[in-house]
């Protein structure tokens, strides 16, 4: 039985609550309902709602369709690369600035600046920088004696040029987790392990990575989220080619959404890219919580 | 009491949440290009009430100083009011134009953008016959416009637009690399067969001898329609007469393909992978490129700027594009106030100033060739051979599903331009797809 003076608190509490709940409704519930409405139809041409009820046959057209499929490998490739390299290098960056070192508070900073740039801004630099010939690299590799590299215009090199710009970008990212992590660790562990006679890389082995083993699941979980669904840097830098080398799969749907105008179509893939995420997260989640448990 | 202040601040703030989301919405694109008058709209509207506005939506913004001219006609045209409505690009444009072809918003009266988007644009909102304002107006022309341009709009009985400002593709080339391998420098390639033989002396070590641009270019349609002249040159056809489908798979666009991927492959005078600003910056001696890059391609290469038309197989041919005027069905008074401000835009006057502005051409024979632009021509020498290819000048199929299409052509263009496939096997699949293309949709 509520009195009155719990009837008000809840009363205050949900109108605290409710431009929030507004906005989620109105920028993320709807829309994914809705998207879900758009995937089960078709565009008849003209009016963005001339549309036919079509059953599932956009997923199956997506499914059908090999384009589709090259596009959740080269974001896949692209997913994997880039979370193994941004994790490794954030855990190697937290490491070493962890130490006492002069200066170790502006290089963390300068690591992690990438992280709040615009990712539009930093595609157009690197695009420069990546650009064949007169390119940044292009130049310093001719002074170490090695032919221009097509980078971005090269199909071989587009998506390894993609992924090294967002490693640039996120890894800052990644040390910053990573040095709360290792600063969370109790020093004695280490001080009664040296006592015992192992070494530093023992050390690591069995009492750093076990102790950072929660944040790296949480950190492998949200990269690989979000590299999933790339796409400024691909917009700015490549336009999903050459050859459809970097078509990832956001690039897709935005093209067949906002420059086709397929919206029932572009609605099923993003559908088929949740399935996936969801997929791939929950495999992570059941292998990060046995891993917890030993 | 402290809990009732804590509701009534939540309520405030999420009523002005509210106004400021919805409001924000609507006037994000206003906000770039609207002109500061509001409080002179709204004595107008108190005052008179014969005073017809009417909105446009275009992409040119203040870079060719549409406010500006817009500002002249409000001024000498007292009874009509324009309203600007600027966007940053015609993808941005058309996203619009769709959501207000679906939702009960405010209509344009007036559009101003890529011919490509007539078309849908047509299928999307009313447009109004020009035919009727036309036929009336005895100080209005049709004929004094090239005829690509009237063609172009001219769909199903209608005239439901007008090309406004053109531009076209055409080779560039750099004088002083010419002299350097002691070739002429005012005697550019004409043909397919002096393009490679020059190609071929200009390329070394740091130099390309041609660039065709569509193939560094990240945007699928820039390959597509250069291609297209390239169909053209050697006598071929892109589509049939009414253009419901394909024809570039043909003996004259393999031949063209393959000369295309042999500049690349076989005598490797195209790069794949072309330095960024390398025709500006010397390290490219020719280039296929458009008439829009003349003003930053004069300020790079000043008086070693050459100009020539997209050299021949058997015909000249160059690919038009620009941008094309439509006004949209409202009522008899909108309707005419939104006539009166399109002719103004494609009035001598107007489309001189927004040439030299943006890079585009008039598309009105007497304005072309009228003493005041003639002489505009004659100072910038590259304009002037971009402005005599029109008479060359072809235009893209004016279908719905032309970017669909041209975004299929291109794949197979690339796959050949890497010696992924053969020619022949680009072109037959590029005809499979397109046909597929224009098959499911209406």
């Amino acid at each position: 039985m509520q009195t009155s003076l719990r009837k008000n608190d809840n009363w205050s509490g949900y109108l605290f609550i409710a431009p929030s709940l507004l906005m989620f409704a109105v920028f993320i519930a709807i829309p994914f309902f809705y998207s879900f409405y758009l995937s089960l139809h078709r565009w008849e041409g003209g009016k963005l709602s001339n549309i036919a009820f079509a059953g599932f046959e956009q997923y199956s057209r997506a499914l059908h369709n090999p384009e589709f499929w090259h596009s959740i490998w080269i974001t896949a490739y692209y997913t994997f690369a880039t979370t193994v390299f941004q994790i490794a290098f954030g855990l190697l960056l937290a490491i070493l600035l962890n130490q006492k070192m002069k200066g170790r508070t502006f290089l963390r900073a300068a690591y992690f600046v990438p992280v709040i740039m615009s990712t539009i801004v930093v595609g157009i630099v690197w695009k420069w920088i990546f650009s064949p010939e007169t390119g940044l690299l292009d130049y310093l590799l001719h002074f170490i004696g090695i032919p221009p590299i097509g980078w971005l215009a090269d199909p071989n090199w587009a998506v390894p040029s993609v992924i090294l710009m967002s490693i640039w970008k996120w890894a800052g990212f990644h040390m910053v987790i990573f040095l709360a992590a290792l600063q969370d660790i109790p020093q004695d562990l280490y001080e009664s392990a040296s006592i015992d006679g192992s070494t530093t890389w023992q050390q690591f082995r069995r009492i750093t990575l076990p102790m950072l083993s929660n944040t790296t699941w949480f950190l492998a979980i949200t990269s690989i989220i979000n590299s999933f669904q790339v796409f400024d840097q691909i917009y700015v830098m490549t336009g999903g080619g050459p050859l459809d080398a970097t078509n990832v799969i956001v690039y897709y749907i935005y093209k067949n959404a906002f420059l086709f105008y397929d919206m029932g179509y572009a609605s099923a893939v993003a559908w088929l890219l949740f399935v996936v995420i969801l997929t791939i997260t929950l495999i992570q989640l059941r292998f990060s919580r046995s891993d917890w448990r030993n | 009491m402290g809990k009732i202040i804590a509701a009534g601040a939540v309520l405030t703030l999420l009523t002005a949440a509210l106004a400021g989301c919805g409001g924000g919405a609507a006037s994000a694109p206003a906000a770039s290009g609207q002109q500061p008058d509001n409080k002179d709209q709204g004595a107008k509207q108190d005052g008179k009430n014969d005073v017809t506005e009417i909105t446009v939506w275009e992409m040119y913004g203040e870079k060719v100083q549409i406010p500006q001219i817009i500002d002249d006609f409000n001024k000498t045209h007292p009874s009509i009011k324009v309203k600007d409505q600027n966007f940053p690009d015609h993808t941005a444009l058309l996203q619009k134009v769709q959501i207000a072809s679906t939702s009960n918003g405010a209509k344009p009266d007036a559009i101003l953008y890529d011919m490509i988007n007539v078309p849908i644009t047509n299928q999307l909102l009313p447009l109004v016959d020009l035919n009727k304002f036309i036929a009336n107006d005895k100080d209005f022309d049709i004929n004094d416009f090239y005829p690509a341009f009237r063609e172009f709009g001219h769909i199903g009985g209608k005239q439901l637009s007008l090309h406004g400002y053109s531009n076209n593709l055409m080779l560039f080339y750099n004088k002083k690399l010419f002299k350097d391998a002691g070739l002429d420098p005012e005697k550019p390639p004409q043909t397919w067969d002096e393009l490679l033989d020059t190609a071929r002396k200009l390329t070394k070590p740091g130099q390309w001898g041609y660039q065709i641009g569509g193939i560094n270019d990240t945007y699928f349609e820039s390959l597509s329609w250069e291609y297209q002249t390239m169909v053209w040159q050697n006598g071929g056809e892109v589509w049939n007469k009414d253009f419901t489908a394909p024809a570039f798979n043909s003996p004259q666009g393999a031949e063209a393909l393959q000369f295309l991927t042999d500049l690349v492959n076989k005598y490797k005078v195209s790069p794949l992978n072309a330095p960024q600003k390398g025709f500006q910056n010397g390290k490219v001696a020719m280039m296929l490129d458009g008439s829009w890059s003349i003003k930053d391609n004069e300020d790079a290469l000043k008086e070693n700027l050459g100009a020539a038309y997209l050299p021949k197989k058997s015909q000249f041919a160059t690919n038009v594009g620009g941008e094309e005027w439509m006004l949209v069905q409202s009522n008899d008074k909108k309707e005419r106030a939104a006539w009166e401000f399109m002719k103004y835009m494609l009035s001598k006057d107007v489309q001189i100033r927004i040439s030299k502005l943006s890079g585009d051409l008039p598309t009105r024979k007497s304005v072309m060739e009228s003493p005041e632009f003639q002489d505009y021509l004659k100072q910038h020498p590259a304009y002037a051979v971009s402005a005599k290819e029109m008479e060359y000048g072809k235009y893209r199929a004016p279908i719905t599903q032309y970017l669909q299409a041209s975004e299929a052509l291109y794949k197979y263009l690339q796959q050949t331009v890497y010696n992924k496939i053969t020619p022949q096997d680009a072109l037959t699949k590029a005809s499979n797809d397109i046909t597929n293309i224009l098959a499911t949709k209406k």
